[in-house]
Formats: C-alpha cells, sequence, structure tokens
C-alpha cells in the first residue's frame, strides 16, 4: 500500500468536507484503539492540531487502558480533549440494568462487581454456510468462563439494544461538542465494520466525515505504522469495550484473522479473483467461494444500519402524483 | 404439535418479508438463505415442537438444508436419539 498516497488523499477529502459542511474543525471521540487513534493522526496531518477536538469517554466497564491510551494520544498530537464520563448517564438509561436483567436469565448469580459478561459469536465463515448463532459468556474476575450458552430468540435482540446504548451515549456526546465548538464530527468506522455493519447505526456509525471507511483493518495496521501511532495501540487487542467480557473483534466477531477477512471482502468487492484470494490466504476456492456467501449475507442483513432514511424520494411528494 | 403443522411453522418462519414459499419447499441451501434472527427463531419453534434443546452438535448446515431435512432431524429428536 503506497501510504503516502493514501494519507495524501484522506487529508484532503478533511480538508474538503470541512468546507462543503461549513465547520471549522473535527471531532473525534478517542477509545484508545487503532481505528479512532489513526483518525486523529489524520484529522491533524489535515487540519493540524488546533482544529482537531478530542473526545473521551469512559464508564466504569471501559478497560483503564483505553484512557490511559487517549489521554497519551492527546498529548502527543497536541490537541484539545475534553473527558466525559459516561456511567452515570448510562445508569439513568439503565443501560446496565437492562442488560444484566437479561444476563440473569441464564445465570442467575450475575453481579456485575464480580463477573463479566461477552457475547461471542459461532461460525464457521469458511466451511459452512449456516449464519452465525449468538452465545452469552459470563466469565469470573480472573477470566474463567463460568457460562457458554445459546442466547435464545427473544433475548438476542434485548441484549443488543441495552448494549447499543453505550455507543449512543458516546455520539450523543460527540455531538454536543461538534456543536459547541463549529466543528464535524469525524467517524471512525473501517471498511471492514462498515461492509459487515459491524457498528451501531446513531451511535459509532453517527458521523459527518469519513476517513478510514474505505481501508481495510489489516490496512490501518500497516497506515498506523508510517504515521508512528504509538505501539501499543497498534499491539493491542481489537475490542468494541462494550462488553467487559468482550473478547477480540477478530476472534469474536468474524472468527478469522484479518488477513484473511480481509482477502474475502475484496473477492466480495469485485477487485480480487478467488483463486487470487485462494493463493494470498491458503484456503481453497471453495472455502474462499463459502467466505464471500457468508459476506454477502452479513452485508445484506445489515442493509439498514448503512441505509439513510428511505424517503418516497427527495422532492416534494406532489411530483410523485 | 404433529408433523404437518410442524412443516407449516418453519414455512412461516422462513417464508416472512416476502421469501417465496415454492423455492423454499423445493430448495437444499436453506441455511445459506436464512440469517441468524431465522435460525434462532427455527431453533425455537423445534425445541418448543421437541419440548427439549436442540444439541449444539445438530446446529449444522446439514441439518438446516431443507425443510424435508429439518424435519427429519425433528423426527430423530423426538425419538430420543442426538
Amino acid at each position: 500500500m503506497d501510504t503516502t498516497n493514501v494519507r495524501a488523499i484522506i487529508t484532503e477529502h478533511f480538508r474538503n468536507a470541512l468546507k462543503t459542511l461549513h465547520r471549522d474543525g473535527l471531532v473525534v471521540g478517542l477509545s484508545g484503539g487503532i481505528d479512532s487513534t489513526l483518525s486523529a493522526h489524520l484529522a491533524v496531518e489535515a487540519l493540524g492540531p488546533k482544529r482537531v477536538f478530542g473526545v473521551i469517554m469512559p464508564e466504569r466497564e471501559n478497560s483503564p487502558e483505553s484512557r490511559e491510551l487517549a489521554l497519551d494520544l492527546v498529548e502527543k498530537l497536541q490537541i484539545d480533549h475534553a473527558e466525559v464520563e459516561l456511567t452515570k448517564p448510562l445508569e439513568a438509561l439503565d443501560a446496565y440494568g437492562k442488560r444484566d436483567a437479561v444476563v440473569r436469565r441464564y445465570f442467575e448469580s450475575y453481579s456485575p462487581g464480580r463477573h463479566r459478561v461477552g457475547i461471542a459469536l459461532r461460525q464457521d465463515m469458511t466451511g459452512s454456510s449456516l449464519p452465525p448463532l449468538h452465545y452469552l459468556v459470563v466469565q469470573d474476575e480472573r477470566g474463567e468462563t463460568l457460562l457458554e450458552e445459546r442466547i435464545r430468540l427473544r433475548d438476542y435482540p434485548e441484549l443488543v439494544a441495552a448494549t447499543n446504548f453505550k455507543q449512543r451515549s458516546r455520539a450523543v456526546q460527540l455531538y454536543y461538542f461538534a456543536d459547541f465548538h463549529n466543528y464535524a464530527v469525524l467517524g471512525t468506522t473501517n471498511r471492514d465494520e462498515l461492509l459487515l455493519g459491524f457498528f451501531v447505526k446513531l451511535g459509532d456509525g453517527a458521523a459527518d466525515v469519513e476517513g478510514i471507511e474505505g481501508l481495510y483493518k489489516s490496512e490501518l495496521y500497516v497506515l498506523a505504522k508510517a504515521m508512528g501511532v504509538d505501539q501499543r495501540v497498534i499491539d493491542r487487542t481489537p475490542t468494541t469495550d462494550t462488553l467487559p467480557g468482550q473478547k477480540s473483534q477478530q476472534g469474536y466477531f468474524y472468527g478469522l484473522d484479518f488477513a484473511t477477512l480481509d482477502t474475502g471482502l475484496q473477492v466480495f468487492e469485485g477487485i480480487l479473483p478467488v483463486d487470487a484470494a485462494a493463493q494470498r490466504t491458503g484456503l481453497t476456492a471453495q472455502q474462499v467461494t463459502q467466505l464471500v456467501d457468508n459476506v454477502k449475507r452479513r452485508h445484506e442483513t445489515t442493509t439498514i444500519l448503512r441505509a439513510s432514511p428511505l424517503g418516497i424520494g427527495r422532492d416534494p411528494l406532489k411530483k410523485y402524483l | 404439535m404433529n408433523e404437518s403443522e410442524l412443516r407449516e411453522r418453519i414455512l412461516e418462519v422462513v417464508c416472512q418479508n416476502g421469501v417465496d414459499r415454492d423455492s423454499v419447499i423445493s430448495g437444499q441451501k436453506l441455511a445459506a438463505e436464512i440469517d441468524s434472527l431465522k435460525l434462532l427463531e427455527l431453533i425455537e419453534v423445534l425445541e418448543d415442537s421437541l419440548h427439549r434443546r436442540i444439541p449444539e452438535a445438530e446446529l449444522t448446515e446439514e441439518n438446516f438444508s431443507s425443510v424435508p431435512v429439518i424435519l427429519q432431524m425433528a423426527n430423530r429428536l423426538a425419538q430420543g436419539a442426538n
């Protein structure tokens, strides 16, 4: 990947986007992960540190490392920032309570102080067309698994809805600061997340400007290295940091390493033939095809996340009469 | 729930949102055409009918490849076999 060219394209896009949107700078939520860190680096390269504002939004279930890395980043980039604790707003929304009520249907003695909860996805992406099933995982403080049980139909949407409060609460804060400073919100969704619908609509998917949505996850690491992103961020296991027992995105959401997944995504997007993908990944052509079929279904079933509100049209209704 | 009622329930689940009933009945790739929530719904229909949990080992592409195959699995499980 020609990282110099990629940087030039993205930074020019940021400057043009702000002109189009009539905003003076970019607000970016900082999680200490590679997506937001790289996005902040790109924003500063495009606009300079004075026109980029970072928002750090810890809550009681985040890893403390997320906050530390985000604070180190604002210092390194010399950008203004705010830190907003989200635990109280989330309590006010009963986000933890709603989620915990579902968890207790499976694990009666569940206690957020003593246990960590996560959702595991089981799917053989390269060997089976069966869609993924979701499992609730409860661990003790040492990370030992106490329960792993298939989530029932009535519980899964409830669990997702409660968890999504977190991303949506973060979006509310980002837009507060964007309005306050006359800035635009910079999204941090990467291409894997975009294609597979691995983001929350009006949550982490809420943004005015996108920077890295054209880059596959494995490409982000190459660009991050080229831009001098903190090695601790590059080495960190990617996670949504929304459930305390959640494992990595890689292991839990896709079941594949990013290089293989990204190759499959490129076949899905028509930029790589199946044979070349098979050669690159060591999979058979049949496995690549299965992977692409699974990606295609996932993409289709998450259409609503990427869709703008579906109106009849943009014109006055009388035009359609 | 007898087999015919179970078959109707399965078709009802799979054919929501305008999915063509005839193509589902004749198809052999049902697993590839449903999403996670539909699969969960099918599992619950089967579990309600059988009054038991479906063992994890039964949740395979093969067992969900077509409506007759799902019914065969249900019959097998109803007779106490895993």
